[in-house]
């Protein structure tokens, strides 16, 4: 098990950096390079989200249809509080030189200041990148934290339920809470969006992409490790046998309840340090874009990469960013070729591709594999070794 | 997979660079979400400004294509679909429509020295933004001419309805805020959430508000309705029932006026309440406007509504700028757009554009749009111009009767 849990990480590795010198060293165009590049950080954002939604459809067949609930967590924890939070270090400065202090006046700020105040605040964290750097961790921690809490408190009132009821739930509650903070100013200057400042203000340039695309892969990569261990481990094989037989698992002594809180709270962890990730990338969060669409669209990742490991989880991703840049491209070479209106054309071609993937290939691109556990000839072996 | 893409996005690049007397200008317009209905008109309007731009400078021997994506009023689409463009070797990009696009797009903008012109208007955006360029004049200016438009009329009492979103709220507040230079007493404001789900309810509780915040009606009494055209027909529909401010004269704004969905829900009802609104336009009897106007109905099937021209204008000046500079060069074009916006240069179907330093829209004149009985059927009329030079109300014969008290 550990083997291949070296191999995979080391093909993961491998895989990041050769994308990582096409997307930056090679002698592409350059319009070219910087689309793969941003492409590149968004497929590894995603990778977070579908992995942490892995683990609770693909591994434990939880029916989670709230998860876009943490990117706006994510979103708040960054825009609302740790952007707040660097205000309040550089107050009396912003207060000297805009003349408005953002956190006395958070509406006014809102509507007339964030770009000034962030333009000082980008001054001075490029003057101290230590600062940026705890700022970003501040930012990407609490967003984990909150996540995790919430998503336990979100659907804690039917995690008892079945799994409709709990998925119902689930959606609703990433609804609430969208409506709710998208219209509450002091949230994260709701229905104006909150500029965010820029915690690697000392890179400019392709140098702050190199560096977010770094930090991006670092955590895909750390995200990646985590969900392995966890997927493979006791608790992993326990996910798989409540997720195959519910009744049989509670019967060998498994308490479901136990195990869905644990998942939602470990799951809901890593998708809110997504959303951060991407409020982060943006520089600039709007609470009101993040519609349930942003769920469906990892489901749909999820289901054309594979469902219960984690290599379909990022295969899915790479797969749907690359036709629907491709789409994209080519959209109005289509349109003048078919005379048809290209609009839909991306919901179409991921709606039949869902469809012919669900009747030919329920397993997705990259199946999931058997557990590989230690075998009986080994573990009697161990056994007996340890009995002498 | 990644070097197959790479080869077959860097074919394609080249493919579009080849094409040397061709230049391709992006659009990216809200073809789905909430600012739907504006953004198709308003790819219409745009491609109308190329099909011009190409009969207009073919003999310098420039033919302009366009590019259309779907920005959704998405700002995390809006951003990936500006990068996707970008790798098309696409360097103008026009229409751009919500306020969190802007914001969402406009580092990526100025590090890659793409020049973008769109048609946001909130204020949050009047900053420093290097290649972003803001065809209509920002919310501020808009509130200017509503109040004025009060004043003249000798409004005292103002209550507001206003769809929750940030040009609502911008705008709303920018009334409130002009109102008390002209001693108008801003009695209450109240938003409801413009989502369709919510609608007609949230519209609804807010007028109920407003009509209780007013208490009873008086000719000197006003209700101003911050809406777009559809959830703005569920306020209109709201409000000539109430019996307070279906009593009292109504305002709007420039994008209600010209509404559909707003005369059909209440065209009766706005008539009756005198209802006027300012959209940023030239004079009517302004040449360009009036050969924008008959070229847009014919081509595409409905007459210009608010944000038309603008979108007309987002395209054409870039192109004017490509075509008579011969460069396809951003910088060059983003400093002959700061300078023609100093001097006024491009004169086109919204009239002389000048920008201020942030690269917004200044001096814009308003047309005073109403409603009128016309043969029997409401009917959206021309019933003042303000100037936006001198700040002068004129008021047209036909908008006579809205002007009386």
């Amino acid at each position: 098990m550990r083997r291949d849990l070296l191999i995979r990480s080391a093909a993961l590795a491998l895989v990041l950096v050769i994308v990582a010198i096409l997307a930056f060293y090679s002698p592409m165009p350059e319009n070219i390079r910087v689309l793969l590049q941003n492409l590149m950080i968004y497929i590894a954002i995603y990778s977070i989200f579908v992995i942490s939604l892995n683990l609770e459809v693909g591994y434990l067949g939880l029916p989670q249809f709230g998860k876009v609930m943490f990117l706006i967590i994510g979103a708040i924890a960054v825009g609302g509080i740790a952007t707040k939070l660097v205000l309040l270090i550089y107050q009396s400065y912003l207060l000297k030189a805009v003349g408005i202090a953002p956190l006395s006046n958070i509406g006014q700020y809102c509507m007339l200041y964030q770009y000034s105040v962030s333009s000082l605040v980008n001054q001075q964290l490029a003057q101290n990148p230590a600062l940026g750097l705890g700022y970003f961790l501040f930012g990407v921690i609490l967003a984990m934290a909150l996540s995790a809490a919430l998503g336990v408190i979100f659907a804690y009132p039917a995690v008892r339920l079945r799994e409709d009821y709990l998925g119902i739930l689930l959606l609703v509650s990433g609804e609430f809470l969208r409506v709710v903070t998208y219209y509450a100013t002091p949230v994260a200057c709701g229905v104006n969006g909150a500029v965010i400042p820029d915690p690697f203000a000392w890179a400019s340039g392709a140098d702050r992409t190199l560096v977010f695309f770094a930090v991006t892969v670092l955590f895909l990569f750390a995200t990646f490790l985590v969900f392995e261990v966890v997927g493979n481990s006791p608790f992993g094989r326990t996910l798989r046998a409540i997720r195959d037989a519910e009744t049989a698992a509670a019967v060998f002594g498994k308490d479901i309840v136990k195990f869905r809180i644990r998942v939602l709270a470990l799951a809901s962890a890593f998708a809110g340090l997504a959303g951060a990730l991407l409020a982060y990338y943006f520089d600039y969060t709007i609470i009101g874009a993040y519609l349930p669409a942003y769920t469906f669209i990892g489901w749909t990742m999820l289901i054309l990469g594979g469902q219960g490991n984690n290599v379909g989880a990022i295969v899915g991703v790479t797969v749907y960013y690359v036709i629907s840049t491709i789409l994209n491209v080519y959209k109005n070479a289509l349109q003048a070729a078919l005379h048809a209106d290209p609009t839909y054309l991306a919901y179409i071609v991921f709606g039949l591709a869902i469809i012919l993937v669900l009747m030919y290939r329920p397993q997705g691109i990259v199946p999931e594999k058997p557990i590989k556990t230690i075998d009986l000839h080994n573990l009697r072996r161990r056994l007996s070794e340890k009995k002498d | 997979m990644v070097i197959v893409i790479a080869a077959v996005v860097a074919y394609m690049a080249t493919q579009t660079t080849q094409t040397t007397q061709t230049v391709t200008i992006g659009a990216l317009v809200p073809l789905t979400g909430s600012l739907q209905f504006m953004g198709t008109s308003g790819q219409c309007a745009i491609k109308l400004a190329v099909q011009d731009a190409n009969k207009m400078f073919a003999s310098k021997g420039i033919q302009f294509q366009l590019v259309t994506q779907d920005s959704a009023c998405d700002p995390n689409t809006a951003l990936q679909m500006l990068q996707t463009v970008y790798s098309q070797g696409i360097r103008f990009v026009v229409g751009l429509t919500c306020s969190s696009e802007v914001s969402a797009v406009k580092n990526f903008a100025a590090q890659n020295h793409i020049v973008i012109t769109s048609i946001s208007t909130s204020p949050l955006l009047a900053v420093p933004k290097p290649y972003i360029f803001r065809l209509p004049p920002t919310d501020d200016a808009q509130a200017q001419v509503i109040t004025a438009l009060m004043h003249m009329l000798g409004i005292k009492k103002l209550v507001i309805v206003y769809r929750s979103d940030a040009w609502g709220q911008g705008l709303s507040a920018a009334i409130a805020n002009d109102s008390a230079k002209y001693g108008i007493q801003v009695l209450g404001v109240y938003g409801y959430d413009p989502s369709p789900s919510a609608m007609p309810a949230a519209e609804q509780a807010a007028v109920q508000k407003a009509s209780a915040a007013l208490g009873s009606p008086s000719p000197d009494a006003a209700f101003e309705i911050v809406s777009f055209d559809q959830d703005g027909a569920a306020v209109v529909q709201a409000a000539m029932n109430d019996p307070v401010l279906s009593k009292v004269r109504w305002f709007g704004t420039d994008s209600n006026v010209y509404g559909t969905a707003d005369i059909q829900a209440g065209g009766q009802a706005l008539a009756n309440a005198k209802f006027m609104g300012a959209v940023a336009a030239p004079n009517p009897n302004d040449p360009h406007y009036q050969q924008f106007a008959r070229e847009f109905t014919q081509f595409c099937g409905h007459v210009p509504t608010g944000y038309d021209p603008y979108y007309y204008d987002t395209a054409m000046m870039v192109m004017e700028a490509i075509a008579k500079t011969g460069s396809t060069d951003p910088t060059v074009i983003n400093s002959v757009l700061e300078q023609w916006g100093k001097n006024g240069t491009y004169v086109g179907a919204t009239g002389p554009v000048y920008f201020d330093q942030y690269h917004d829209r200044i001096y814009a004149s308003y047309l005073i749009v109403g409603v009128a009985i016309v043969n029997g059927t409401p009917t959206w009329i021309s019933a003042g111009f303000y100037n936006g030079t001198t700040g002068q109300i004129t008021v047209f014969p036909q908008g006579q009767p809205l002007f009386s008290p």
